[in-house]
């Protein structure tokens, strides 16, 4: 079987992906619980998940330029919300950094491992974390929608 | 597939931004960084920021010549592209 895909299937299968990638990492991570003198888990995980949000938010943007065949309001608000998810993201950068610089000069294996697990990031997960934006992002575009009827 | 202004433009888009990701999850995975090992910071610093480049000149560069794009898509294009050029610029060299 010959299989052609255009645009609008790639990207369909890209935003599948990504979303599928970021489960799987949140699979991963409670399959296999993290704990301080094991963090294999949580890094794998976390490497998926961003993985797959960053293949959903390449999907959202690119898909909101060149996606023709879907309502132009729809494919505006896909771009607006691509957008606005990869500036929450890049606000939120530095709390996904995992630096723990500040700990003793000499520690020990235990006290490295303990102080590694209490600083590693979480935000990357959050359920809510990105509600407040997405919220501002809807809000825009209905304005962006009255200013364009007005005009 | 054509290699036009556009299409660059959208490449460079997609690739950007999967690398910047990307860039933030290399720094998770190869480690904490301490002050004897900052290979994760350098690793994760060079990936993210690439494709932070990446995006930011696509943004801009897209939203001011590619021609056969839609109006708003344009506008929308270089007003946050500018905004993610001034939030890097400004905030987050003095918090990273």
């Amino acid at each position: 079987m010959k299989l052609i895909m255009k645009n609008k299937e790639l990207i369909m299968v890209g935003m599948v992906v990504g979303i599928g990638f970021f489960f799987l990492g949140a699979m991963i991570s409670n399959i296999f619980p993290s704990d301080a003198e094991n963090l294999l888990s949580y890094k794998v995980s976390a490497f998926i998940k961003l993985t797959g949000i960053g293949i959903l938010t390449a999907c959202m943007v690119v898909g909101g330029i060149i996606i023709v065949k879907i309502d132009r309001n729809l494919r505006m608000l896909l771009l607006l919300l691509g957008l606005i998810l990869l500036i929450i993201y890049t606000i939120g950068s530095p709390v996904l950094s995992w630096d723990i610089s500040g700990m003793v000069a000499s520690p020990s294996e235990a006290e490295y491992e303990e102080t590694a697990y209490e600083e590693k990031p979480d935000a990357l997960g959050t359920p809510g974390f990105e509600a407040i934006y997405v919220l501002v992002a809807i809000a825009s575009f209905i304005m962006i929608r009255k200013f364009r009827n007005k005009r | 597939m054509e290699w036009n202004k556009r299409n660059l433009m959208i490449l460079g888009l997609g690739f950007g931004i999967i690398l910047f990701f990307m860039g933030l999850g290399a720094a998770i995975l190869l480690g904490p960084t301490t002050e004897d090992y900052q290979l994760p910071r350098q690793v994760g610093g060079i990936i993210k920021y690439s494709g932070m480049g990446l995006i930011c000149m696509s943004m801009i560069v897209g939203g001011f010549f590619v021609e056969k794009l839609d109006k708003d898509i344009k506008n929308l294009l270089l007003i946050l592209g500018l905004v993610l050029l001034l939030l890097n610029i400004f905030v987050l060299q003095y918090v990273d």
